[in-house]
């Protein structure tokens, strides 16, 4: 009885949500599922809601967006298709570009390129550069993060250290918040963490950030995309694309990339990714 | 010291004891209520440390099997959440440390930071650690340190994969006990603010009758409290007992204080009577002699008229100290005539002009026989003094009243007036010989109606109260006289 009453209600809620906001969205179309990492947006809470909601409307069809732990599981979805789409990591880009498409690059300080922030505690001066570390714990945010793992072991790499062995500990922290709480709580003596995460929780929660700084920064490397999987239809892609690009043009769209620290989503522009594409190439993997 | 104190008045030892008592039953129960307080203290910290302890440690297990230190470091830090960093709780870390005793992630990773030694930071831990290795759960107190471990081993299919211990702070444990120590002792003092009061004013109302009581024996011999000088105590137990007691005594005390001062008046009216009696006999034979001898003297004639006068003179004087002897000297045994109903009314007649003269009232009440055994002429002296007192004695426009009745073989003689009370001093004196409270009066009557009455074996009673001075005659009829 109680189950049935619970049912009912749910469909009403549906009804008085979905009917006035979505217009004419039709419910049978199948929603356009959006992959998002913890890696970058790590417990967004309502943001995340607020932004479906607001696709849905504009797309006259219903999103949602889908959190996974690891870029791993991510892109496995988007290969097989589960996912139609995608936020990801410059690597997992770079690595699977020929079975993604890039749909939007987020453009963050006016510019869509972003760079890896080696951070150290605040109150420790004697590190300089990623050679002090040595002996010291070190916290990766994840093995596919190209500003959390690639870049701090390409540097060590280039400085003739052995990565597996210069740290005497490391561990995943599996976002880049956490490796900045880590650091912040003196868990670990560093970490190498997206400019993006770093500079827009200096906003959220200065009294984190500012018990960390940071040490060296890497040079600009395309930010990471949103891509689509090759199976969705070239329809939906540009519906999907124009919308995405078009939110900074309204005044809800605007404040959804204000709360996400974004100034715009742009049309794709392969480019940027060149440098990166360049240093995995010296890399080998 | 201790003497001193026990010689206390009670109106000071019974509020004494009292407070005493009840200062030790608050400070006993205080310290009862405070071990209590640390028992349920020490039991809750345990009880809630071990059953954090236990969840952290399977929480950890699979953690620890991944080497997912991020995650087991959200654990060991879950109990500090949203608590700030100055918190008042006991539990100051949480760690994990290997099997070989360092330490893998602590929630405070600044000060015990990872992979360092614990006896780096708790050599008594360290020590103990190797002796409680198999048991489920520990809890360690060392004697040196002011810390407490409850230490859990982290357990993956039997296989011991590290151990967790909870670091509490004693000092931090303490302060609770001491906020409870704090707000106990504030509690047992009110209670003391308003039990000792009251403990002192019911010890002291309690000590005041005995107090009182205790007061007015120790005075008693030397001088006799009245009756009505302390509150009557109304209760029946033994202080109610103790007050009978003590009235009982003052009655007794007054009756014999009253019938002793009689005892002494009496034998001093006696003597008096019989100084007078022979002192007169012993004047009346010279002086009759003296007169017959003037009266010879007189009668022979050839006297100048010088003499003459001289004569008469000294005849009057030795006349008024005859008379002066012959009222001193009463005699009613001498007297034959019984006293018939006549004799009192002829009294009532004499009264009648005199009372009418000086403006009184008279109440008068006869109830004789006809005739009584009793000397006619003593009785009808003794109302003629006593009336003529009264009648002088009352105030203008006052009131005299007195009755003459025979009953249960008595006559009794009871005169009243209306006016000025007789003094304490005047009391003592008033039936002595010469003794006068009026102008005028030769201070005789009373004492001439004291001897009469007493030669009768009556007796004669004044009572003097506000306005009304009340004589009261009573003498005794011999009936086998009245037979006779």
């Amino acid at each position: 009885m109680f189950l049935y009453l619970k049912r009912y209600v749910r469909w009403i809620a549906l009804l008085i949500f979905l009917v006035p906001v979505t217009g004419l969205a039709d419910t049978n179309t199948p929603p356009i599922r959006i992959g998002l990492a913890a890696v970058v947006l790590d417990r967004p809470g309502v943001l995340l809601d607020d932004w479906s909601d607001y696709l849905t409307k504009e797309l006259n069809q219903p999103v949602k967006f889908v959190q996974r732990r690891s870029y791993s599981e991510l892109t496995d979805e988007l290969e097989k298709g589960s996912l139609q789409a995608s936020w990801v990591c410059t690597y997992p880009y770079i690595t699977h570009r020929d079975t993604f498409r890039l749909l939007v690059i987020p453009v963050f300080k006016n510019q869509p390129i972003y760079h890896s922030y080696l951070i150290a505690s605040a109150n420790n001066n004697t590190i300089k550069d990623i050679s002090d570390l040595q002996g010291k714990v070190f916290a990766y945010t994840e093995s596919e993060s190209f500003s959390g793992y690639i870049i701090p072991r390409y540097w060590l790499e280039k400085l003739n250290f052995n990565p597996d062995s210069f740290f005497r500990m490391t561990f995943f922290t599996w976002s880049h918040k956490d490796s900045i709480i880590a650091v912040s709580d003196g868990l670990a003596d560093a970490a190498a963490v997206d400019s993006y995460v770093w500079e827009s929780m200096q906003k959220d929660f200065p009294e984190i950030v500012n018990k960390t700084r940071i040490v060296t920064q890497s040079k600009d490397f395309g930010f990471p995309p949103i891509v689509a999987g090759l199976k969705m239809t070239k329809a939906t892609f540009l519906r999907l694309q124009t919308t995405l690009i078009n939110m900074n043009r309204d005044p809800e769209g605007k404040s959804l990339l204000h709360r996400m620290h974004l100034d715009r989503f742009d049309m794709p522009d392969y480019k940027i990714y060149k440098t990166a594409i360049k240093l995995l190439e010296k890399t080998p993997q | 010291m201790i003497i001193n104190f026990f010689n206390l008045s009670f109106k000071y030892k019974i509020p004494l004891w009292g407070s005493l008592l009840i200062i030790l039953t608050t400070f006993s129960i205080s310290l009862v209520l405070i071990y209590r307080s640390y028992n349920i203290l020490e039991n809750t910290l345990l009880n809630s440390a071990q059953n954090l302890g236990f969840t952290i440690a399977q929480t950890l297990a699979p953690t620890l099997l991944h080497d997912d230190i991020w995650r087991a470091f959200e654990i060991v830090k879950a109990p500090f959440h949203n608590i700030p960093s100055n918190h008042s709780g006991a539990l100051e870390s949480v760690f994990v440390l290997s099997i070989e005793h360092q330490i893998l992630v602590s929630s405070q990773p600044k000060k015990l930071p990872m992979l360092s030694p614990v006896n780096q930071f708790f050599p008594e831990l360290d020590k103990k650690l190797n002796q409680v290795h198999n048991q489920i759960i520990t809890i360690i107190e060392p004697s040196s340190s002011k810390q407490l471990f409850v230490v859990i081993p982290v357990i993956d299919n039997n296989k011991q994969l590290a151990t967790l211990v909870l670091n509490y702070s004693q000092e931090s444990l303490n302060k609770p006990f001491f906020q409870s120590v704090i707000s106990t002792l504030i509690i047992c003092f009110i209670v003391l603010l308003i039990l000792l009061p009251i403990n002192w004013y019911w010890g002291q109302h309690m000590a005041l009758p005995l107090v009182q009581l205790a007061k007015k024996m120790d005075s008693i011999p030397s001088f006799l409290p009245k009756k009505d000088e302390i509150d009557h105590y109304n209760y029946d137990d033994e202080l109610g007992h103790l007050f009978d007691a003590y009235y009982r005594m003052l009655d007794s005390l007054h009756e014999k204080e009253l019938l002793e001062q009689g005892i002494i008046k009496s034998e001093r009216l006696a003597v008096v009577g019989r100084l007078t009696a022979s002192i007169a006999h012993e004047i009346n034979n010279p002086l009759a002699g003296m007169l017959t001898a003037l009266d010879t003297l007189k009668q022979r004639g050839n006297l100048d008229d010088r003499t003459l006068h001289t004569l008469g003179l000294l005849e009057r004087g030795l006349l008024q100290v005859r008379d002066t002897v012959a009222a001193l000297l009463v005699e009613a045994r001498h007297q034959k005539r019984n006293l018939s109903k006549q004799d009192v009314d002829d009294i009532k007649n004499l009264i009648k002009p005199m009372a009418n003269k000086a403006n009184l009232r008279l109440e008068i009440n006869i109830n004789v026989p006809p005739t009584l055994p009793v000397p006619a002429g003593s009785i009808r002296q003794i109302l003629m003094n006593l009336i003529n007192n009264a009648i002088q004695s009352a105030n203008t426009n006052g009131l005299i009243s007195y009755s003459v009745i025979f009953d249960n073989n008595h006559l009794i003689i009871d005169v009243i007036n209306s006016g000025s009370c007789i003094s304490a001093e005047q009391m003592h004196h008033l039936f002595e010989p010469f003794v006068s409270y009026h102008e005028g009066g030769h201070g005789l009557g009373l004492w001439v109606t004291y001897q009469l009455v007493n030669q009768m074996e009556g007796k004669i009673e004044v009572e003097s109260s506000d306005n009304q001075v009340r004589f009261t005659v009573t003498i005794p009829i011999n009936s086998s006289s009245n037979e006779r």
